[in-house]
């Protein structure tokens, strides 16, 4: 260990490193509370043997200023003064103090498991970097799986906000484009947060390709003009194969559906999910869904479709619970009316409507972290 | 988490000691109640009195709960909140558990 013997008189530094020397440690020396202080910050000194009699700052003073500095390190403090009424301190050093010998070992003591603590901190440190990059590499991984919204889906346009609770979320949303009138889409909500609901997020929505989709939804000739998408089919094929009659923890909310702008109409299946919400150009709302078994939770489950005008200029919006129960501080949820209002709002100024809804949702928490994970799915047609 | 009660006619009734069932208490909850059903308590009340909020885990646990007492038990859910209620709703619960106003209305029921 580096020792640092902070006294004026040579002598006297001299006398002091010597016995820490015999002692098996490595030691610098400083003649004043300066020269120590600077000498501290600049090496990885974790014993201090010092005068309390320094000139210009007292050896006090620099144990104050030691206390009071956020070392990495912990140091060991000894002082000393030949001052009366410490006689019995400067005797022991005139005698090469046993006394300060067993202070030294005493302080060896206490730096390795100083050291220790320090070695398991950092282990600790570096372990939660490790997560924390693979948490994040998780992230970009998840986000690299959402909608583009600067894709071109023909008639149509895509808007999404998708906020993780904490690096990865246990929501979802999916598009798929069938012509330019018709595009597919799902969004879900995985029970619980973190991690295990990402994976099974992350899992279904390999699970729900394009071609899945086409081939449940769509039945067999979804491009014709007599097509009939029948979205509750995909809840019924995810609620077969994904229920499991003890577990009930990785059960999810789906709404899915096929906006079709040939036959104006929105046509979905509410799984559980929140409702859905149409917004008109003109500023009229109308909500979607008459609530719905979730997925996976219970094997007898039944679905249905359900189908609703939606005209050029109308926008739809799917979003997860995350959004309506974001709670302001007194508890109050955000919910439905505001949720619908931002949505006008937005319409009416011609601003994207997953921009409005974040900003309104951080304006009402008064956060940019939420609890629940968040996720937002817009479909708009013509909108001016 | 939980205070459970033995009734007479075998019902048991289960309160919830905390003001919401989320991610936080499900488990314990979950398996507190396993291990009631394990000891042979087939005929329940949960009571949801003073209960504000039940997330999407609190909801698993309550299906769970059902589950697992299968045909061999009975479940009856009362004093259910009406933020708790439209959760029940959204998501057709309130057609999957039977629900009273009460809990005497609760254990009058399993009593029939």
């Amino acid at each position: 260990m580096q020792v640092l013997v902070v006294d004026p008189d040579r002598s006297q530094q001299l006398l002091l490193g010597a016995l820490a020397i015999r002692l098996g440690h490595e030691v610098l020396y400083a003649a004043d509370g300066t020269a120590a202080m600077q000498m501290l910050e600049n090496s990885t000194v974790s014993i201090l043997i010092c005068n309390m009699d320094l000139p210009e700052l007292s050896g006090i003073f620099v144990t104050r200023a030691i206390r009071e500095r956020p070392f990495d390190r912990y140091v060991y403090l000894i002082l000393y003064t030949g001052r009366e009424p410490d006689r019995a301190y400067h005797e022991a050093l005139q005698v090469r103090s046993r006394t300060l010998d067993l202070r030294l070992k005493a302080a060896e003591r206490v730096l390795r498991y100083d050291d220790n603590l320090r070695a398991t901190r950092l282990r600790l440190e570096k372990a939660n970097i490790e997560i924390t990059q693979g948490l994040q590499e998780a992230n970009r991984a998840q986000l690299r799986l959402l909608p583009q919204t600067d894709a071109d889906y023909g008639n149509l346009s895509v808007d999404a906000l998708f906020k993780p609770a904490n690096f990865v979320s246990g929501d979802m949303l999916g598009v798929f484009r069938i012509n330019d009138n018709c595009l597919g889409f799902y969004a879900l909500d995985v029970a619980g947060h973190g991690v295990r609901s990402a994976f099974r997020a992350v899992t279904l929505s390999h699970t729900i390709t394009s071609q899945v989709f086409l081939d449940v939804v769509g039945g067999v000739r979804p491009w014709a003009s007599s097509r009939v998408f029948l979205p509750h089919r995909l809840a019924e094929h995810l609620n077969a194969r994904f229920v499991d009659e003890l577990d009930t923890d990785d059960y999810f909310s789906l709404m899915c559906g096929v906006v079709d702008l040939g036959q104006r109409a929105v046509v979905i299946c509410q799984a559980g999910h929140p409702r859905g919400l149409i917004v008109r150009q003109c500023g009229e709302t109308a909500w979607l869904g008459q609530g719905g078994y979730p997925v996976g939770l219970l094997s007898d489950a039944e679905f249905v479709s359900e189908r609703v005008p939606f005209e050029p200029g109308d926008s739809l919006v799917i979003y997860s619970d995350g959004i309506s129960e974001a709670a302001r501080a007194d508890g109050t949820e955000f919910g439905e009316h505001n949720i619908a209002n931002t949505c006008i709002e937005a319409v009416a100024s011609g601003a994207d409507i997953s921009a409005s809804m974040e900003i309104a949702l951080e304006t009402w928490v008064a956060s940019t972290r939420f609890n629940d994970d968040l996720s937002l799915l817009v479909v708009s047609s013509g909108r001016t | 988490v939980l205070n459970i009660n033995d009734e007479a006619d075998g019902i048991t009734v289960v309160d919830l000691a905390e003001d919401n069932l989320t991610a936080s208490n499900a488990g314990q909850f979950r398996s507190m109640l396993a291990e009631t059903i394990q000891e042979g308590r087939l005929r329940l009340v949960i009571d949801l009195q003073g209960v504000s909020y039940v997330d999407s885990s609190g909801l698993g646990a309550l299906v769970g709960i059902l589950k697992r007492l299968g045909a061999k038990g009975d479940l009856v859910i009362c004093a259910v909140g009406p933020a708790v209620m439209s959760v029940f709703k959204l998501t057709r619960m309130d057609k999957v558990f039977a629900i009273e106003t009460t809990r005497q209305a609760a254990i009058e029921r399993l009593s029939r």
